[in-house]
């Protein structure tokens, strides 16, 4: 009896094992989703919103070259958050706008203005994962992203980065990109469980290395429910070189309009 | 001669950047010298080898609730070529947006096309060859615009009071002196009007347009007892097909205009692809290589030398902060065997301080190829070092 107990067991045991993985699987896509959700709509309602930018550009060995740009965001929860990046320095590239339409069943619509030129640019998919502006941003960083543009899985909740004090928890989740001209494998996010902040985001590239960091601090609340990070830095960590972006004059509600972020809107 | 005009310019514009950047919204401007060298002497038309010139360019911009002002002067002094003293206003519009409608009046400088090498599709404004022999720089061009905005694009119509004819500089020359005077077909001389839908959806984006008066670009014909050229200027009707097609892995592009000139019918078109690569990308974030085909079957009367001509060429952004930029053309006449080869080079020193090079040559050409073969000997470095604040 106890034998065939014994065997019963032996025979069962990888099914058993298979399916507590599969559910485990399960949970933790489950799981991940949820926490990307509540991310998606932490930000309901805020209608538009603008910021003054100082992009910092530091190269291996420290030194840095500074580029002033605007962004605007229009909410859009038709098909994802449209935005505007404008730049104002240096003169020689003043003025180069990238727009952005996200779109949630295909590809994003993005282009470029280049002012010296008088000339608008569609950006293609494959051109997305090419660095923006010669920063540690890609083209691909710098648009809003939609729920569908990634799959998502759970990994564990630990003690937010740079956070040890207050004894703030972080969610800590896996996405990877549907969109197969997409630069990365998969970025690892940590959310803050409380209020949603994303403090910081490690995007792998397409073998599967480490290639990038993000990291933000100094978070502000804005109308007593957005909260943003007035300083994010890029870096890679492959090159050792750094983008940091110090946000300012960062406004909610101040009636931008569709017209502003039509294509044909650009360079006028 | 000194040039004094120009001095001055500076002098005003040095100083009254802050007092600009108080009344406008948006102010800049670019101060450059620079220097062109022929390889060879022209004995039939100048023979300024080497010159030196200074070139300021500045721009601002005003808005006003729904209306917004933009201005854009471009000022040229050059040592030997007298044709490149001049001014032109290349912007001085206004613009009223609402969520319907955009209207606008004034002078602006528009672009219609998707291609690299030869835009057939670019009809509004007259070329500015003094400044640029490729003749993608262009001069203002006064307008009268009405837009309609729709959620996958927007329609236009423009009405174009005033044409101008080409001023052409003594050197690039076009084997003979160009006359300063023009010649009309049926002494019409119309800026014209035009209109252009544009749309976009998924991976596509396409125009079309229609446009209609004197071709900006004329028929050279060659008068043989006054040894010069004379610029003859034929109307023209054009429709217009431009698009692009984001395909996974690369761009197709389409530039196509048929029209009637001179009782004739008429095709001419660009096809090209543009191809992103990353195959040096420890050094190098993205080369794009672009095969253009562009075919034009009006024989002596086309407007450019692509008749039915590859070009292959490729651009990228180099340095650390993307700080260089190289962009290399290469043509070949499948009729004549002509081979036209361009090479542009910029560098940014600083925030402020940025060089261009740039390198044209006729490598080689049939008499046949009227357009390529006037340039022949004409090849020309120029450098110029630019001041932008």
């Amino acid at each position: 009896m106890k034998s065939i107990k014994l065997r019963l067991m032996l025979v069962t045991f990888p099914f058993v094992v298979v399916a507590s993985n599969a559910s485990a699987e399960q949970n933790s896509v489950g799981k991940g989703y949820e926490i990307a959700a509540l991310l998606d709509t932490r930000d309901a309602g805020f209608e538009d919103s603008s910021a003054k930018l100082s992009m910092i550009l530091k190269n291996g060995q420290g030194a840095q070259t500074v580029r002033e740009l605007q962004i605007k965001i229009l909410e859009n929860t038709d098909q994802g958050d449209k935005s505007l990046i404008t730049f104002d320095f240096p003169a020689d590239i003043k003025g180069t706008a990238l727009l952005t339409h996200p779109s949630r069943e295909g590809t994003d619509d993005q282009w470029l203005f280049l002012p010296t030129v008088d000339r608008t640019k569609r950006i293609s998919s494959r051109n997305k994962s090419g660095a923006f502006m010669g920063s540690e941003f890609s083209f691909e960083d710098m648009t809003n992203k939609n729920l569908e543009d990634y799959n998502y899985r759970f990994l564990r909740t630990e003690a937010c980065p740079n956070k040890n004090m207050d004894n703030s928890k972080c969610d800590v989740i896996t996405r990877f990109p549907v969109d197969k001209h997409s630069g990365y494998s998969k970025q690892i996010m940590w959310i803050e469980q409380d209020n949603k902040q994303i403090h910081k985001i490690e995007y792998y590239d397409r073998k599967d290395s480490l290639l990038k960091v993000f990291t933000a601090t100094d978070f502000k609340l804005y109308n007593d429910k957005y909260w943003r990070a007035n300083v994010v830095e890029m870096r890679n960590v492959q090159t050792n070189k750094a983008t940091v972006l110090e946000y300012s004059s960062i406004q909610f509600g101040s009636g931008l309009t569709k017209r502003e972020f039509h294509r044909s809107s650009l360079g006028k | 001669m000194f040039p004094p005009l120009y001095i001055l310019l500076i002098f005003i514009i040095l100083p009254g950047k802050g007092v600009a950047n108080n009344l406008f919204d948006d102010f800049n401007a670019d101060l450059a010298t620079n220097g062109r060298y022929y390889f060879e002497e022209k004995s039939e038309a100048v023979s300024d080898q080497l010159s030196g010139g200074i070139r300021v360019e500045a721009k601002l911009k005003y808005a006003l609730e729904k209306l917004t002002f933009n201005g854009e002067i471009f000022t040229n002094w050059d040592s030997m070529d007298n044709a490149r003293r001049y001014t032109d206003i290349r912007k001085a519009n206004v613009y009223f947006s609402n969520s319907k409608i955009t209207l606008g009046a004034g002078v602006d400088t528009f672009f219609w096309g998707v291609s690299e090498s030869i835009n057939v599709v670019n009809v509004l404004n007259q070329s500015d060859l003094r400044e640029s022999l490729d003749g993608k720089v262009k001069l203002g061009q006064t307008f009268i615009s009405m837009s309609h905005p729709f959620s996958n694009g927007e329609f236009s119509i423009y009405f174009l009071p005033e044409f101008r004819p080409i001023d052409f500089p003594e050197r690039p020359a076009f084997g003979l002196p160009v006359s300063e005077k023009n010649v009309y077909e049926n002494n019409e001389k119309e800026g014209g009007f035009a209109t252009r839908a544009l749309f976009y959806f998924s991976d596509y984006e396409f125009a079309v347009s229609y446009f209609e008066g004197t071709r900006r670009s004329p028929i050279l014909i060659p008068q043989v007892n006054l040894k010069e050229l004379l610029p003859y200027y034929i109307q023209t009707k054009n429709v217009l097909l431009d698009g692009v097609y984001l395909a996974d892995d690369f761009t197709l592009k389409l530039e196509a205009k048929f029209g009637k000139e001179r009782e004739s019918a008429f095709t001419t078109s660009n096809i090209g692809i543009e191809y992103p690569s990353y195959i040096l990308e420890d050094y190098i974030d993205e080369i794009i290589f672009i095969a253009e085909y562009v075919f034009d079957d009006r024989g002596i009367t086309a407007e450019t030398h692509g008749q039915n001509d590859i070009f292959i060429g490729a651009k990228f952004d180099f340095g650390e902060t993307n700080q260089g930029n190289i962009r290399f053309l290469y043509s070949y006449d499948l009729d004549n065997k002509g081979q036209y080869l361009e090479l542009n080079y910029q560098y940014r020193l600083s925030d402020y301080v940025r060089y261009k090079f740039k390198f044209i040559s006729v490598l080689d050409s049939s008499p046949e190829d009227q357009r390529l073969h006037a340039l022949r000997k004409e090849e020309f470095v120029k450098l110029s070092i630019h001041y932008a604040f």
